[in-house]
């Protein structure tokens, strides 16, 4: 690692930062303060903006660099990963993305608490969030700290703390300042660079095998010393019958964990509608898609033109398989060329880091200050009385019979044990990192039955408590077979429940009258939460 | 048809059977990679093996879902929908009205 890698990686980290410093001042400009503004950005981003955005918060350092990591060192079980977290998104669509738009304001827990008692709901769904937050920061800032030990070399150490604390302290300028609409910029300027950037070197690795999708493949098959069994599924997880099950529920988890992520939830609200929301979802998928793509390539590349040997030696978990490649691919690590390809791949990087440290960050803000404090300041009012708590003009369902009260989650809110977050020590080569990450989404994965489990007879608690019993089983996991509770919650509705719940439709129950909003715009696809039956009809004529 | 009904009738076909239907060829790809190595090692052309196809296939379904759902989202559940909103509107401001001439008097 040369000086002049360095100097010109850190002059690329400089000049992102400016960059997202002067977004966030230029929005800050003509602020107005409310609420809608910070939580939701004024809810005037259109689709392709939002999907770049909702992209952007996605595609983070785990995929970027820890899923190529995987796939250059144990091959194809790597892209296991990758369906997962991109099959997920098909959930978010056809279950999440417009159900949330109309049901809630700012978070989830507006979502649940619109049929429930509200105040333990929001404290249960505000904590759940703030829980999934943590663990996905800690899983970016353990990136950002090795992105810089990895650049400064060993005298790194102290230089990754004050990293630490130094991205820390900038995000908390970005939200506070610069609220939704600076961090949604942000996200929106990194999906692209990110994109970019995958891009050129994914076109270069195929310029290298002239095209020749087979040749990378075989070549990376040969380099592994494992030969064709590099190509299959098994090398990591097929020991024993302990890591299939393991990684069956890590399957599921993936898949289900999407839908709950907090800062991809708060994003269905930056849009006017369910239906911009459902196109933003739309435009975030082929970018995920298409990225998730590239990465293939790129770890596949990888392993074909530095070797799993030379990647593990860099880093054990593999997370600078992608730099090292795009230094390789400049024309080597000591030529100009790659010195100026590794510090764009490490400055995209680190740009990726900032921008969904700063998007969760803001998530769990809204989290605290509009579920939790605004719910543990008050005292128990009259159901006539909505105050704070996002409810505007909602009208609670008194139609549909006994809502009972929410159980207090009560232990089950301890906080998962930390074995997935000592610092790399878990000895587990998908890195802490990585496993930080699935830990958060196996909690959000609990979430997400909450969203669909709310109702007459659902409690709020017991998707907390599933959500955390998933993730509190999964962490100690490298050899307990992880399967994920059966959700109590997770019921199919049946299709005409009187004023109560909708079922998986949209549109379900004739007649029901949507919560009208102040912020206007917010009435689409009928709405179906929390809406009572008044008068003599439902409304309708049927 | 009244407009509600339009908007359940046109959602509830699709939205059921698709999200199982997904569901369930991931989860079949998930326990046939790690349940039967051995047949998804087995190579189909070159260098590509089943589970190589199968794990496009995977990426592929979820393009062609989401494009799918997206078209007929667009074809039959919004024009229902924005019918459903106007009419919901209408109501609650007959309602407001009927109340203001109630306390009016």
């Amino acid at each position: 690692m040369t000086t002049e890698h360095q100097t010109l990686a850190l002059i690329l980290f400089s000049v992102f930062i400016a960059v997202t410093l002067g977004i966030t001042t230029w929005v800050s400009r003509n602020r107005h303060g409310s609420a809608e503004e910070f939580y939701a950005g004024g809810r005037l981003f259109s689709p392709m903006e939002n999907g770049f955005a909702i992209a952007g918060d996605y595609m983070s350092a785990a995929s970027f660099l820890g899923v190529s990591g995987l796939i250059a060192l144990f091959g194809y079980d790597g892209l296991l990963y990758l369906i997962g977290f991109f099959v997920a998104w098909l959930l978010v669509l056809f279950l999440v993305a417009e159900l949330v738009r109309n049901c809630g304001r700012f978070t989830l827990a507006d979502v649940v608490a619109a049929r429930m008692s509200e105040r333990p709901v929001r404290i249960a769904a505000g904590t759940s969030s703030v829980v999934v937050s943590v663990l996905y920061l800690v899983a970016q800032m353990v990136g950002a700290g090795s992105l810089v030990g990895l650049l400064l070399g060993d005298a790194g150490a102290v230089a990754r703390t004050l990293t630490v604390i130094g991205v820390g302290a900038l995000m908390v300028v970005y939200v506070s300042f610069g609220g939704m609409r600076a961090t949604t910029w942000i996200q929106i300027v990194k999906a692209v660079l990110l994109m970019g950037g995958a891009i050129a070197l994914t076109v270069l690795v195929l310029l290298r095998f002239h095209g020749n999708f087979d040749q990378l493949l075989s070549t990376a098959a040969d380099r592994s010393g494992h030969g064709a069994r590099f190509l299959a599924p098994g090398l990591k997880y097929g020991g024993d019958w302990t890591s299939r099950f393991d990684f069956m529920s890590l399957g599921l988890a993936l898949v289900l964990g999407t839908a709950g992520l907090p800062h991809i939830l708060s994003r269905f609200y930056t849009v006017p509608t369910a239906r911009a929301a459902r196109r933003s979802v739309v435009w975030a998928i082929a970018l995920i898609g298409g990225f998730y793509l590239m990465t293939i390539v790129l770890g596949f590349g990888a392993a074909a033109l530095l070797g799993p040997q030379e990647v593990r030696a860099s880093n054990a978990s593999g997370n600078t398989a992608v730099p090292l490649l795009a230094a390789f691919l400049g024309g080597g690590a000591e030529s100009t060329g790659g010195a100026v390809l590794f510090a764009f791949v490490a400055a995209i990087a680190f740009a990726t880091i900032l921008a969904v440290v700063a998007g969760i960050t803001l998530a769990s803000s809204a989290s605290v200050a509009h579920d939790l404090y605004a719910s543990l300041k008050r005292r128990r009012r009259p159901t006539a009385q909505r105050g704070g708590g996002g409810a505007g003009r909602r009208r609670r369902d008194r139609g549909g019979g006994d809502r009972p009260r929410a159980a207090r989650p009560g232990p089950e809110r301890r906080l998962p044990g930390g074995s997935g977050l000592r610092g790399g020590g878990v000895g587990e080569p998908a890195g802490a990192a990585v496993l930080a990450v699935l830990a958060g989404v196996h909690h959000a994965g609990g979430r997400l039955v909450g969203v669909r489990g709310a109702g007459p007879g659902g409690a709020a608690g017991r998707p907390v408590a599933g959500g955390l019993g998933k993730s509190r089983i999964a962490l100690p996991g490298r050899g307990l077979p992880v399967l994920p509770a059966p959700e109590p919650g997770d019921r199919v509705r049946p299709a005409r429940f009187p004023g109560g719940l909708a079922g998986n439709g949209h549109l379900r129950g004739g007649g029901r009258r949507a919560q009208a909003r102040g912020d206007g715009g917010a009435l689409a696809d009928g709405g179906r939460c929390g809406v009572i039956p008044q008068g003599p009809a439902d409304g309708t004529q049927a | 048809m009244p407009p509600s009904r339009r908007c359940a009738a046109a959602t509830g076909g699709s939205s059921s059977p698709r999200p199982c239907g997904f569901f369930l060829w991931y989860v079949a790809y998930v326990i046939a990679a790690t349940a039967a190595p051995g047949m998804m090692a087995r190579p189909v052309f070159g260098a590509v093996n089943v589970a190589l196809l199968a794990g496009l296939g995977q990426f592929l379904s979820t393009f062609l879902l989401t494009w799918a759902y997206a078209r007929h989202a667009r074809l039959r559940r919004d024009r229902a929908a924005l019918d459903l909103r106007w009419t919901v509107f209408e109501q609650e401001r007959g309602q407001e009205r009927a109340r203001a001439r109630g306390t009016g008097r």
